[in-house]
């Protein structure tokens, strides 16, 4: 069963991943389409340009899962250097929008952090196994926490604070795999808890209070404890200084990010107009292209980053269902490789994707909904976007070829 | 050792995350999909919902002494909100005002090319009785509406007109960056000095109210479901200007005549009055400026919009000698009562080109006291001689020229302090050396300050060298009275001996007060002034006039420096205008005592 590559290959290719992510782009195809039917000269046509983006993201899918993963591990470093050296070079280049987020390249805009994060995916897999065992603390959690703040750094400062958060994501769901103890997990997490319960008396007493229970869970020895302790309070005493610090817009700014409903021009209208479309779908929906809201055009972003208020407008809460369950589905079957998958690298690679899928779900279904904040986050294989669109296939396209080596070592 | 995690567990955990995640939405979902669906299907139904906005007023300035001389006054403008069916309406709406209809017309389709979605502003602060006419009629006019606005109003007019600066429309290029901050197409921004420096604090924050509108445009009311978004007004600026001061200074100033004056209390950095002459009115722009009044503003040879105390600089003449002097003390190249080799005749030679001192008679033999308040310029071709630029420059900077004095208005020139790479790069290596260093010992050529960089210079060597940096906000509040930002103050030290400094203060003070001192047109019964006339040579037309001084001379509570352009020497016109407005600030101040009224008497 090791060997075959040939003989394995239609048995161990994993049918159900593959049709969820078909059948993903095809809606976002018909969806793409349907945000469009709308008077607006620019987005004429654009469905068939994510077709081209889909179809040239499936064969980066093929060729993610012709590729061997040990390439991928061969290759860690120097994919993460050159994906830093992207970030560090769109910064250079002309601003888009007032952000340094895009490399033209004439027929199609790239957004390197996109490749930064399959590159950190990569590092981190191959790095945190090695080390996962390592005495020194440094190495075990110190090194994976710097790779990650690397890329995550140079991309905040882009700015794209959505697609920054991805990458702490990243970290915590391959140490979690790799078996980091629960425990080390919360003390990893406390610090940031702590700055962010800081911000209000109540808060920072319940804080302390999980804080002590930890300790007393997990059977802290004292000695061990009260340096924690002092740390995180420490640090989270370090958080309304660093507030401070910033400038009175870019609070602002956060502000807007944390509660869209305070920006009443800009993104709060934008949640208000995605919740009354979505909203207004029902049980059952208008019907495809029978959405009303969406003839609109309230939503600038209504075939990009608002695109699940059309489908939620058009195909009602059954239309919602069968979305989430073909991204379940797609979840399920990425952890069960991830699961069975015996090299621990491709198996960690694999963990790393399907999280960032899966927070990518989240994040942007959650925006339109307003339970999460506004990022300019797309919807994985659905939004309209060629760069978008072919690195998720891509990602898709590794996973797939880890599950087909499953079995090897 | 802490348990890892079997395999097993995380995949049930993580699966069990994911499943969460997605079970939330779902749940979400429904709850806008199922439970208030009625709600915002009525709301897409009806669907015109219409977004009115409640602008916030913007914040006050208020002075040292209380005075408010910036507030906000409501304004009522005509805005047509309908995208479609709009010339009637808009046609109707103008006969109605008496206005043009052409104009109108061609305002909406101008702007609508670029931004279809946002509303027009057809008539801008609606007169009270055009106001009630068109309310009369607003049943009959679909899709336009009276939205109230807040407008600026500078109390005082063109009176500290620099110091506040003006708020203006948002210019159609900028709104795309600005759009994200919450600014609509039809708002005003702060734009030059305070309005613009403090514009965040200032400016507050918008609400809105949603309203439905039918199928004509016309409104039904706010719906129940949705509440409005209060404005939150703009916080106050409370500045340190004086504007007692600032008024008595201003009127110092003829019609016509052009100028600056800056006066600052040395020992925090206050700015207590600060004076550019022409000045204009920003009322003008309250509205959104008339083309006629732009053109005679933007074309008017005076430049009344530029701000001459901050953004020009000038040649310090003879007020740049304390500059020579101390660095000549503390390159240890002079003592305080040696005497120059040459003594001065009225000329002294440079190579081949003669050298005047102001004064054709000579001076004889000086010591620098004698030299400074006699104001003797072959002492100081000689000690620029002796310094050489590279050293001058060097000290220049070192006493705070050629760069910003950081002070909180948007523009600020930072002068300028050539040194000889300076002067290598723009007249190649060649004979300019000595004539170049002679002239810039007494503030003449290519070296440039600002009268605010003067005035905290004069006002550091009155505080014993103590710099506080200048600035104009002493707390910002906000409209129910918290303070929540204090005014900076920080300082640095001249890297002056206290003996040096003494040397200059006491020059300085019988610069004004010595008979036959350049300065006596600065004298102030009862206060001991101490300070230096100049005249900076102007190739394009008469001398400009300065002087700079501090007082009471041992511990000033007002610095101030004047320039007045095209003015001659600076003994006649600037020392008088800063005479007066120390003797406006401290004649209300402190009763005099006995002991300075001595001193000035004489
Ligand atoms: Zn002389």
């Amino acid at each position: 069963m090791t060997g075959g590559r040939s003989l394995g290959f239609s048995r161990d290719l994993d049918g159900g991943l593959l049709a969820a992510v078909v059948l993903l782009s095809a809606a976002g195809v018909l969806s793409v389409y349907s945000a469009t039917q709308v008077d607006q000269p620019a987005l004429a046509g654009l469905w068939q340009r994510q077709l081209l983006w889909v179809a040239l993201g499936l064969l980066a899918m093929a060729l993610g899962a012709a590729l061997p993963f040990r390439y991928w591990e061969a290759f860690a470093w120097p994919l993460y250097l050159a994906a830093l050296g992207l970030l560090v070079l769109v910064l250079f280049l002309p601003a888009h929008q007032r952000t340094h987020r895009w490399i033209d390249l004439g027929f199609f805009q790239a957004q390197p952090s996109e490749l930064a994060k399959l590159a950190t995916i990569f590092l981190l897999a191959s790095v945190s196994d090695k080390w996962r065992k390592a005495r020194s603390f440094v190495l075990r959690y110190g090194l994976p926490i710097v790779l990650t703040a690397a890329p995550m750094a140079l991309v905040l400062i882009e700015p794209d604070l959505g697609t920054s958060l991805s990458f702490p994501v990243i970290l915590l769901a391959v140490l979690f795999w790799r078996g980091t103890p629960l425990r080390d997990i919360f003390f990893l997490l406390s610090p940031l808890l702590s700055m962010v319960a800081v911000f209000s008396m109540p808060s920072f007493l319940v804080f302390v209070a999980v804080l002590f229970g930890a300790f007393l869970l997990f059977r802290v020895r004292f000695a061990a404890a009260l340096p924690l302790f002092l740390l995180n309070i420490a640090i989270g005493s370090l958080s309304p200084w660093l507030w401070h610090g910033l400038k009175e817009y870019q609070q602002k700014r956060i502000l807007i990010f944390l509660n869209p409903g305070i920006d009443p021009r800009g993104s709060g209208w934008h949640v208000l107009q995605s919740k009354i479309a979505i909203g207004s779908g029902g049980l059952a929906g208008k019907g495809f292209l029978q959405g009303t809201q969406k003839k609109l055009s309230f939503l600038p972003a209504q075939h990009t980053d608002f695109i699940f208020s059309t489908i939620g407008e058009e195909l009602g809460l059954w239309g919602v269902l069968l979305l989430l369950l073909l991204y379940g589905w797609l979840l399920y079957r990425g952890i069960q490789i991830a699961r069975q998958t015996r090299n621990r690298f491709a198996s960690l690679a694999a963990t790393g994707i399907v999280t960032v899928i899966g927070f990518n779900v989240v994040l942007n279904i959650g925006m339109t909904l307003g339970v999460m904040p506004v990022t300019g986050i797309p919807l994985p294989f659905v939004s309209y976007g060629g760069s978008a669109v072919i690195t998720m296939l891509a990602m898709a396209g590794i996973v797939l070829g880890i599950g087909l080596r499953r079995y090897e070592y | 050792m802490a348990q890892e995690i079997g395999s097993r567990e995380r995949t049930l955990a993580l699966m069990a995350i994911c499943g969460a995640a997605l079970s939330l939405l779902l749940v979400r979902s429904a709850q806008l999909q199922v439970f208030d669906s009625s709600k915002y299907g009525m709301l897409s139904r009806q669907n015109r919902l219409r977004r009115i906005d409640l602008a916030a007023p913007r914040g006050l300035v208020l002075t040292a002494d209380s005075v408010i001389i910036a507030e906000s006054r409501p304004g009522f403008n005509l805005v047509l909100f309908a995208t479609a069916d709009w010339a009637a309406p808009v046609s109707r709406a103008a006969s109605l005002l008496a206005l043009d209809s052409a104009a109108m017309f061609a305002a909406v389709t101008g702007q609508r090319r670029q931004f279809p979605r946002d509303p027009v502003v057809l008539v801008r602060d609606l007169p009270p009785p055009l106001l009630a006419r068109i309310e009369e009629h607003l049943d009959d006019l679909p899709g336009l509406r009276i939205e109230t606005a807040s407008l600026r109003r500078a109390c005082f007019g063109p009176v500290g007109s620099h110091l506040l600066g003006f708020t203006g429309r948002i210019a159609v290029n900028q709104y795309d960056s600005l759009r994200d901050y919450g600014y609509g197409l039809d708002d005003f921004l702060g734009k030059g000095s305070l309005e613009q420096q403090y514009e965040n604090i200032l400016r507050g924050s918008d609400g809105y109210e949603l309203y439905e509108v039918d199928a004509r445009g016309r409104e039904r009311g706010a719906p129940q479901a949705l509440e409005p978004v209060e404005p939150v007004p703009g916080s106050t600026l409370r500045l340190s200007i004086d504007w007692g001061l600032q008024l008595a200074a201003e009127s110092l100033f003829a019609v016509g005549q052009k100028g600056a004056a800056v006066a600052i209390e040395p020992s925090t950095g206050r700015i207590l009055a600060l004076v550019s002459r022409p000045n204009f009115d920003p009322n003008q722009f309250a509205t959104g400026i008339r083309a006629a009044d732009w053109n005679r503003l933007a074309n008017d040879p005076d430049f009344p919009m530029w701000d001459r105390a901050v953004r020009s600089a000038y040649p310090p003449g003879s007020t740049f000698k304390v500059v020579t002097a101390a660095a000549a003390l503390e390159e240890s190249l002079i003592t305080a009562d040696g005497r120059m080799p040459r003594a001065c005749g009225g000329s002294l030679r440079i190579g081949n080109r003669v050298f005047k001192c102001w004064d054709k008679g000579g001076h004889g033999s000086l010591d620098l006291h004698g030299a400074m308040v006699h104001s003797c310029d072959v002492y100081f071709y000689q000690l620029g001689l002796a310094l050489t630029v590279e050293r001058m420059a060097r000290w220049s900077r070192r006493m705070g020229l050629g760069d910003r004095t950081r002070v909180d208005l948007p523009i600020e020139s930072p002068g300028l302090v050539p040194d000889s790479s300076w002067y290598r790069r723009r007249t190649g290596p060649g004979s300019w050396r000595g004539g170049v260093a002679a002239n810039m010992a007494i503030g003449q050529g290519e070296l440039m300050v600002t009268p605010l960089q003067l005035a905290s210079l004069y006002g550091a060597i009155g505080n014993d060298g103590q710099r506080w940096k200048p600035h104009l906000l002493v707390s910002a509040e906000t409209a129910e009275g918290a303070v929540f930002r204090k005014e900076l103050k920080i300082y640095d030290r001249l890297p002056l001996s206290p003996a040096t400094i003494a040397a200059l203060k006491r020059a300085l003070a019988d610069v004004v007060n010595q008979p036959g001192g350049t300065g006596g047109a600065a004298r102030v019964a009862g206060v001991a002034v101490a300070g230096k006339t100049g005249t900076a040579q102007n190739p394009h037309g008469e001398d400009h006039s300065w002087f700079a001084c501090f007082a009471p001379a041992d511990r000033p509570s007002i610095a101030v420096a004047v320039l007045v352009e095209n003015a001659g020497h600076g003994s006649a016109v600037a020392a008088p205008i800063a005479g007066s407005i120390v003797r406006t600030y401290l004649g209300r101040r402190q009763p005099r005592s006995p002991g300075q009224a001595t001193l000035a008497a004489e």
